[in-house]
């Protein structure tokens, strides 16, 4: 039952991310990107991690497919059917995600999600009681893969010895730098 | 005393009543979200055409008119036959429509701004579903609309609407900012995101934080009337410059379901406001005496939030484009970030490094 949600979720996103990139109508594009992105947040919730699955939704759907959408609705020719969908870089394009694909999956065998038992299973077995409940007892204990909540990924990420920290803080500063460029590359007048 | 934690169970003891009837306990899990989803629809579509009144009424009495007086007692069913009309009229399609995006576009709007009434708690006990991650999910899901408002505009194939749906993703887009930095203080200092906690929090603290956030709360209503598109913040439909933006080809059931998911809109940024500000279904302090149930404080602190959003659209003139900008931009992020800056420093100086 619960390996049934994980493919109707999985087979939503991937359907549309093969939509987003056939289809030849570019707002359409955008529509299912923004599908594939909220099926990717489904795919979070499924593992337990319900910040993650927020936070997809909140920059993901919310903000970057909108500014995609702002982007092709502010360029010429994007409802041409006949306009090419590949240029001359599509080979080495393949090569690049095909690699990154081997790199995912090496990464995912070694999760420790591999063979651990999804929490809802043990829901969907009992007969009785508060589900969410159930839920809570069965990822209680600390090193349980499925333990996704916000208080968890904040010590994962943060505690110094997690060695994570250092990163997350250099990743903020890039965003910021990136931020300012922006805003230097849109001023008008170089004063 | 009736309290809503009392009502729920007693409902969850007869739905449990009835699924062992049934022989189907062990669905249970999966009936329960169903149904509690359902009751929330009822009670919204009921409520907001309470709003729709209400709204009517209060501009009525800021322009010294009456208002709707003619079908039932005050006008109170007027709503109702204005939703059996757009129900029952006729459907204008524009003919280049794009087909399907049109058809979904009031659809996602109206879900999405429905989902975020799911994890508001009415009272102790009284939710749908009480996320942990509760105000992040309810800013997450609401930006729905903006595609939705998007694809509306786009697939409408009309430049007016075009123009409407670009202008109301710039603005919901800049408002969403200052909405996300002005809950920051608040879960700072609660340490949980889950609605209910918040509210837990605010009844063993004894106060309400309004009184420490006032900063927090004037940006979070301000934001929430922009994102909700209301005046003086609704220059995406701006009817004298755009006809009706991004809903101008939409008409009927279509043109209700926009309606229906801005009302939605403004009654779950008002319920947010209340649960994170004004202390949820706790009673007010000096009328404590009264002994009325959460449920009920809830809703009076709601309609009043609600009414206040209300009289800020019959007071404020419209704002120009390049003026909402830079109100967005220059005033209200500044003074948001400012907000979470001394917080955080006054809360370190109060409580100390375990501050919680």
């Amino acid at each position: 039952m619960e390996n049934m949600i994980f493919y109707v979720i999985a087979g939503i996103t991937v359907a549309s991310a093969l939509m987003a990139l056939t289809v030849r109508n570019l707002f359409h594009c955008a529509l299912f990107l923004a599908m594939a992105m909220f099926g990717i947040s489904g795919v979070f919730l499924y593992l337990n991690s319900d910040f993650l699955a927020s936070v997809q939704v909140l920059i993901y759907v919310g903000a970057v497919t909108v500014i995609i959408i702002f982007g092709i609705s502010l360029t010429r020719n994007m409802m041409d059917e006949r306009s090419k969908a590949m240029n001359h870089q599509f080979l080495f394009s393949i090569v690049v995600a095909l690699l990154l694909s081997a790199v995912i999956i090496a990464a995912i065998q070694e999760s420790p999600f591999v063979g651990a038992e999804h929490p809802m299973s043990l829901m969907l077995s009992s007969t009785t009681g508060d589900a969410s409940q159930q839920l809570a007892a069965n990822i209680a204990s600390p090193d349980h893969p499925f333990q996704g909540g916000v208080a968890y990924l904040a010590g994962a990420l943060l505690r110094p010895e997690n060695g994570f920290a250092f990163a997350f803080e250099f990743v903020s500063i890039l965003l910021l730098s990136a931020l300012v460029g922006a805003i230097v590359i849109a001023r008008k007048d170089p004063a | 005393m009736l309290t809503g934690e009392n009502i729920v169970q007693s409902v969850a003891g007869l739905l449990n009543w009835v699924y062992s009837q049934l022989g189907i306990s062990a669905l249970a899990g999966f009936i329960n979200p169903i149904i509690s989803s359902v009751v929330m629809f009822g009670f919204i579509s009921v409520f907001v055409m309470f709003l729709v009144w209400m709204e009517r009424k209060v501009s009525a009495h800021m322009q010294s008119r009456i208002g709707p007086n003619r079908v039932g007692p005050f006008g109170l069913l007027q709503t109702v036959a204005d939703a059996i009309k757009l129900t029952t009229k006729e459907d204008v399609k524009p003919v280049n429509r794009d087909k399907i995006p049109y058809y979904i576009a009031p659809i996602i709007a109206f879900v999405a701004t429905f989902m975020g009434m799911v994890v508001i708690p009415f009272d102790k006990g009284m939710v749908v579903q009480d996320l942990n991650v509760g105000i992040l999910y309810i800013i997450a899901i609401t930006g729905f609309t903006v595609i939705a408002i998007l694809t509306a505009g786009w697939s409408s194939n009309n430049k007016f609407a075009l123009l409407g749906g670009f202008r109301s993703a710039a603005q919901i887009i800049s408002y969403e900012v200052p909405l996300v930095l002005s809950v920051v203080p608040i879960i700072m200092i609660t340490g949980t995101l889950s609605l209910t906690g918040i509210v837990e929090y605010q009844e063993k603290a004894g106060y309400w934080f309004i009184f420490p956030q006032i900063v927090a709360f004037l940006i979070f209503i301000t934001s929430a009337t922009a994102e909700a598109n209301r005046a003086p913040f609704d220059i995406p439909e701006a009817e004298s410059e755009l006809i009706g933006g991004f809903h101008t080809e939409y008409s009927g059931v279509k043109f209700a379901m926009f309606f229906l998911g801005e009302y939605i809109a403004v009654v779950v940024s008002s319920a947010v406001a209340v649960t994170l500000f004004l202390g949820g279904w706790l009673p007010v302090a000096f009328l404590g005496f009264l002994h009325l149930p959460g449920f009920i404080w809830f809703m009076i602190k709601l309609v009043s939030v609600i009414y206040v959003v209300m009289a800020f659209r019959w007071t404020f003139p419209r704002l120009r484009v390049d003026q909402l900008m830079d109100f967005g931009w220059k005033v209200l992020i500044p003074f948001s970030i400012l907000n979470i800056l001394v917080t955080a420093a006054v809360w370190l100086f109060l409580y100390g490094k375990g501050a919680q």
